[in-house]
């Protein structure tokens, strides 16, 4: 039987493909599996499914959502699982929005941490200084977005401990990262101020090799691979949203585990 | 430049093998790492067949495999060329210890 709700004008399927990263993005979160069909779509927003624009920005409006949803969920004392040093893949896996034969190495010498925004002391960082920070270790799952994962160890400086040392407002709502592979990321600071979020100096007892983010990289157990910048040269905290590689094209921004 | 990383040879042994492209076929799995006699390190590889039946072991030089997490790809031999390598017999080279840390290059993930 035809539906009561059907439509006079059947909008063109195309416009599923055209939004095929977004759509996929929100169907792992499940919020709405299997709901997406052309009918939902224009019944959920009441926009005009034959403008991509409005689709776009209805589905953004959605991810949003997602997003206050996770910050709303996230557990600041809540721990994600750890394994045992014996778990611990050696070498780790490497990606990248590139091949690893574009991995430019950073000199570990030569290598400043810049600070900007809403921070005391501004003055930027030396490796060496990092180092002789209290150091912490953890076994953690790397999950990729694109669904495999792996077992890796990584020490280094808890991302809580160095916001105190260097005065950040620690009340601000981000803290952003670039990069020296120009990928440019930022998290909730709930999650900069978890236990579990290192500023990673080291993988498996070895300083970090190049290609996983020699001298520093970010390290998180609380969220999907992707928002773990590595080369990291600058960190700024800020109240104004500062979005990502990926967030800019259409991944999630809080991707949370 | 792949970049390549100290991998211990034990932890090598097992690993599948696959092929460089997104469906990522599963060409074989690692079952020895030798040294020929020039020095040079050799992984062999348990390659081809169909349901078991087939399988042949060949020795694929080192630097012709990159590691991908868990898993290794060969990058510098299509199968149809791989088809083309001798069986691999014991003869030819010595076993390299578990112990023995050698290099292998990287890759980002094919799919």
């Amino acid at each position: 039987m035809k539906s009561p709700f059907r439509p006079e004008v059947i909008p063109d399927k195309a416009v599923l493909d055209d939004h095929k990263p977004l759509i996929r993005s929100l169907e792992r979160r499940g919020l709405i599996r299997g709901g997406l069909s052309l009918g939902s779509l224009a019944m959920l927003t009441g926009c005009d499914v034959e403008r991509p624009d409005a689709v776009e920005s209805a589905l953004l409006a959605i991810s949003r959502f997602n997003d206050g949803v996770q910050a709303l969920l996230f557990d600041p004392r809540k721990l994600a699982p750890t394994y045992p040093a014996s778990m611990i893949l050696r070498p780790a896996k490497f990606n990248a929005y590139y091949d690893v034969t574009e991995v430019k190495p950073v000199n570990g010498e030569s290598w400043r941490l810049d600070l900007s925004g809403l921070i005391a002391d501004k003055r930027p960082w030396t490796l060496g200084q990092l180092q002789a920070l209290p150091q912490s270790s953890m076994v953690i799952k790397h999950i990729c977005v694109e669904g495999w994962s792996y077992i890796g160890g990584w020490s280094g400086v808890r991302l809580a401990t160095f916001l105190e040392h260097i005065g950040a407002d620690l009340r601000a709502k981000y803290v952003a990262f670039k990069t020296a592979d120009d990928y440019p990321s930022s998290i909730d600071m709930a999650t900069a101020l978890h236990p579990q979020t290192l500023l990673a100096l080291r993988y498996g007892d070895e300083p970090l090799a190049d290609p996983f983010g020699f001298p520093v990289r970010l390290r998180m157990a609380t969220k999907l691979g992707y928002k773990n910048p590595k080369w990291v040269t600058a960190l700024e905290v800020t109240n104004t949203y500062p979005g990502g590689f990926w967030e800019e094209r259409g991944f999630p921004w809080f991707a949370g585990l | 430049m792949r970049f390549p990383q100290p991998v211990r040879v034990g932890d090598l042994i097992g690993r599948d093998v696959l092929r460089p492209v997104e469906s990522q076929d599963i060409l074989g799995q690692i079952r020895r790492v030798v040294r020929d006699p020039d020095g040079g390190i050799l992984v062999v590889v348990e390659f081809g067949g169909f349901l078991g039946f087939g399988r042949r072991p060949i020795a694929v030089p080192v630097d012709a495999m990159v590691l991908l997490g868990p898993d290794t790809e060969i990058v510098a031999f299509t199968p149809d060329q791989l088809r083309q390598f001798p069986t691999f017999s014991s003869a030819m080279a010595s076993d390299v210890a578990p112990d023995t840390v050698i290099r292998m290059g990287l890759a980002k993930p094919s799919h």
